[in-house]
């Protein structure tokens, strides 16, 4: 007989601290990212379409509530970028000699990267639109 | 016995990619492509997209694009499958397989529709 284990924590362990609170959040930010995405495949479909398709896509864009529901995900998806650079130096430690690269350095790498994207996108739109 | 899952690597590799380019690129391109480009603060999004569109219409090109939709999506439902465990919410493999189908699915879905 299989018998799976329960937790005897209530179900809502997560309210108990601010740092229980943050995790859940930080997990939740899928939840915004994945409606984004579903937003930018069906973008991209119009794109590689035709210009009465994109320009579909664009007015959408427009949609009161696209914009409510596109702040929502911008916010989770502002809150999975700081919460995923965190994690880095915990998970990519860099080795020099019997010291490692301070934690500071690899954060700063990732920002540094985001922000240089950032730039080339705005770079992009620009010279194409 | 269970067998034990040999695809797990591939299922946390998938996850660790598309999060790591969501946390990269996302908040940029929901910007540009929601705000910016609609609104005509970099452009005309018509003028985007007689520029753009040829590049899209490249298969090779198309195909990259929806790779990296495809592992963005796959990072939201790695993740929600260990938030639903979080959650005391009991689910098994099932949903779990359920919910990288639906992921394999919308790949397959913006590949075709937009080839």
């Amino acid at each position: 007989m299989r018998k799976p284990y329960h937790s005897t924590e209530p179900a809502n362990w997560y309210m108990e601290k601010p740092f229980y609170k943050r995790y859940m959040l930080r997990e939740l930010t899928c939840v915004p990212i994945a409606l984004y995405v579903l937003n930018l495949m069906s973008g991209v479909v119009a794109l590689a379409g035709s210009l009465f398709d994109w320009q579909a896509w664009v007015q959408m864009q427009k949609n009161p509530l696209m914009l409510l529901l596109v702040l929502f995900c911008l916010i989770g998806a502002v809150f999975h970028t700081v919460t995923w650079f965190e994690t880095t130096p915990k998970v990519m430690k860099v080795q020099q000699g019997e010291q490692f690269l301070p934690e500071k350095y690899i954060l700063g790498a990732h920002w540094a990267v985001f922000g240089l994207l950032a730039l080339i996108l705005l770079i992009i739109a620009i010279a194409c639109a | 016995m269970s067998k034990p899952n040999n695809l797990k690597p591939i299922y946390w590799l998938l996850f660790a990619a598309g999060g790591m380019i969501a946390a990269l690129v996302l908040p940029a391109l929901i910007v540009v492509l929601s705000w910016l480009l609609p609104f005509g603060v970099v452009g005309s999004a018509d003028t985007f997209y007689q520029t753009v569109s040829p590049l899209f219409q490249n298969g090779l090109f198309y195909l990259v694009v929806v790779a990296v939709l495809f592992v963005m999506l796959w990072h939201t439902a790695h993740r929600f499958y260990y938030v639903l465990h979080d959650l005391h919410i009991h689910v098994g493999i099932k949903t779990r397989y359920a919910l990288y189908a639906f992921v394999i699915v919308c790949g397959v879905w913006t590949l075709v529709a937009g080839w």
